[in-house]
């Protein structure tokens, strides 16, 4: 029987082969080899696979609490302890706000808290098989750090501002203002909420935000508020003529969210 | 360094283990392919890179739910792709970029589909060189175009080379679909594409889509690539 529209046949093979040439041939770019072997350094921190099901959406990181009841509390508690066990041993954890000069501008607040809190919002417990400080690597230690809060209410970043270039530009600039501005730094705009009252401990902290210290990379750390828990906001060294966003969870350093935002 | 020679599965078998090194010697061995699929899919380095990034995260953490009913690098272009079009989903923005200004000069240059069938063409001549690379951009800029399910299964499918089948089992669906899909950009494609892809002079018998080399996919009882 002959082709009922031999044309169309033909042209969908002339577009196969279009296809086939514009095929992509070139390997992976070094830096973002770099940058998928960090976040898998990053993820072996955290310590064993938890088996999830195909059919749980692994990727939907938003739903903190759903992610907390699926995971297994004492490996996130574990690296979490040894983190506060290294940061005691060690005194001052980590340094500037800044390892290599991101934005090129000198680390302004500090980027970094010493040991849980007693209102931190992650209890850990005493357990006395937990690794010790001698059994962590220098070079893990020494990458330990979490940012300060520098306003008094909470900086909230939401699952949208990673939708779109003008929002990752915004939250990139949260780096700038909170280095500059220090308290005086007000809720990230496009998040106001009317009326929230400054949350303030007795010290004048702002106590919406403990965090851990943790694995969190290199670059600019923001502390941020991120489905109604603290989270890291973490701005990496520029490569190029972008730089990367990551939305990073407390204590461990798990990636919440990324994304790539130009310079331009 | 010496060479790993486990099999994949070996490798996230390993990983489910316990050995924290094995899947980023996995996810090594099979990075590019899965970084030219996430470039083609997302339309832009940057996207594609952060779709890489989410699902290279998303196999680490699922790789214990592998159930070994696919070949690994199924699987792991199965976790790239859902998670490069869960962004394009989320951003619900449409990659575009602006298609030749004037078509009539790429149809002037005449059929550049004989020259892509034609062995031994002048495969070094600069003007040569000059129309195949305006030719990937407008094809590229026309792929931008389909919706993003159209756009996976044809990068997969006519780019990369999977069959049918594969590619079914990469993006969760019936092969019916995966087919009808690709059929559905081509004939889109086809359309935006015209001017840049006239007709053949008649007589002239098309070759079928070339397969992609065999050695970009090894087999799932195969060691590392030399």
């Amino acid at each position: 029987m002959p082709d009922p529209d031999p044309q169309a046949h033909d042209r969908e093979d002339d577009v196969r082969r279009l296809l086939a040439e514009a095929r992509h041939d070139g390997p992976v770019p070094v830096n973002v080899a770099a940058r998928l072997d960090r976040v898998l350094e990053q993820l072996a921190a955290v310590g064993p696979v938890e088996v999830v099901s195909e059919q749980e959406p692994a990727e939907d990181l938003d739903d903190l609490d759903a992610h907390r009841r699926r995971r297994r509390a004492r490996n996130l508690l574990l690296a979490a302890a040894a983190v506060v066990v290294v940061g005691v041993g060690l005194g001052q954890l980590g340094g500037p706000a800044t390892d290599s000069g991101s934005d090129g501008s000198a680390a302004g607040g500090s980027s970094y808290v010493t040991t849980s809190d007693a209102d931190a919002s992650e209890a850990v417990p005493q357990d006395e098989s937990l690794p010790s400080a001698e059994n962590y690597s220098g070079s893990l230690a020494k990458r330990l750090r979490a940012p300060e809060p520098t306003s008094p209410r909470p900086v909230v970043v939401r699952d949208r501002d990673f939708a779109s270039t003008d929002r990752l530009r915004a939250l990139r600039e949260l780096s700038t203002m909170t280095r500059s501005l220090g308290s005086t730094v007000e809720e990230y705009p496009a998040d106001a909420r009317a009326g929230d009252r400054p949350m303030l401990d007795s010290a004048g902290r702002a106590s919406w935000y403990a965090c851990k210290s943790g694995p969190y990379g290199e670059g600019h750390l923001v502390a941020v508020q991120y489905d109604a828990h603290p989270a890291v906001l973490a701005i990496r060294p520029a490569t190029g003529d972008s730089t990367v966003v990551e939305l990073l969870r407390c204590g461990s350093g798990a990636v919440l969210r990324s994304a790539t935002v130009p310079l331009s | 360094m010496s060479e790993d020679l486990r099999t994949d599965a070996d490798l996230l078998a390993a990983h489910v283990a316990g050995d924290t090194s094995a899947f980023g010697v996995l996810f090594a061995r099979h990075r590019d392919r899965l970084w030219a699929v996430a470039v083609r899919t997302m339309g832009n380095p940057e996207d594609a890179a952060d779709g890489l990034q989410d699902g290279m995260i998303a196999a680490y953490r699922r790789a214990g739910s592998f159930r070994g009913d696919a070949a690994v690098t199924t699987w792991l272009h199965r976790v790239v792709v859902n998670a490069c079009l869960d962004r394009l989903r989320a951003a619900k923005v449409r990659r575009t970029e602006a298609l030749p200004d004037d078509l009539e000069e790429y149809a002037g240059r005449g059929s550049m589909v004989t020259s892509v069938t034609e062995s031994g063409s002048d495969a070094g001549d600069p003007a040569d060189l000059s129309v195949r690379a305006e030719r990937r951009r407008a094809v590229l800029a026309a792929l931008a175009l389909l919706p993003a399910e159209q756009r996976a299964a044809l990068v997969l499918v006519d780019m990369e080379g999977y069959s049918v089948a594969e590619v079914a089992q990469m993006l969760d669906c019936p092969e019916g679909t995966v087919k009808s899909r690709c059929s559905r950009g081509r004939t889109r494609l086809a359309a935006l594409l015209g001017a840049l892809a006239p007709r053949v002079d008649e007589g002239h018998t098309p070759s079928r889509n070339p397969r992609a080399a065999a050695a970009v996919r090894p087999g799932e009882g195969t060691t590392a690539p030399p």
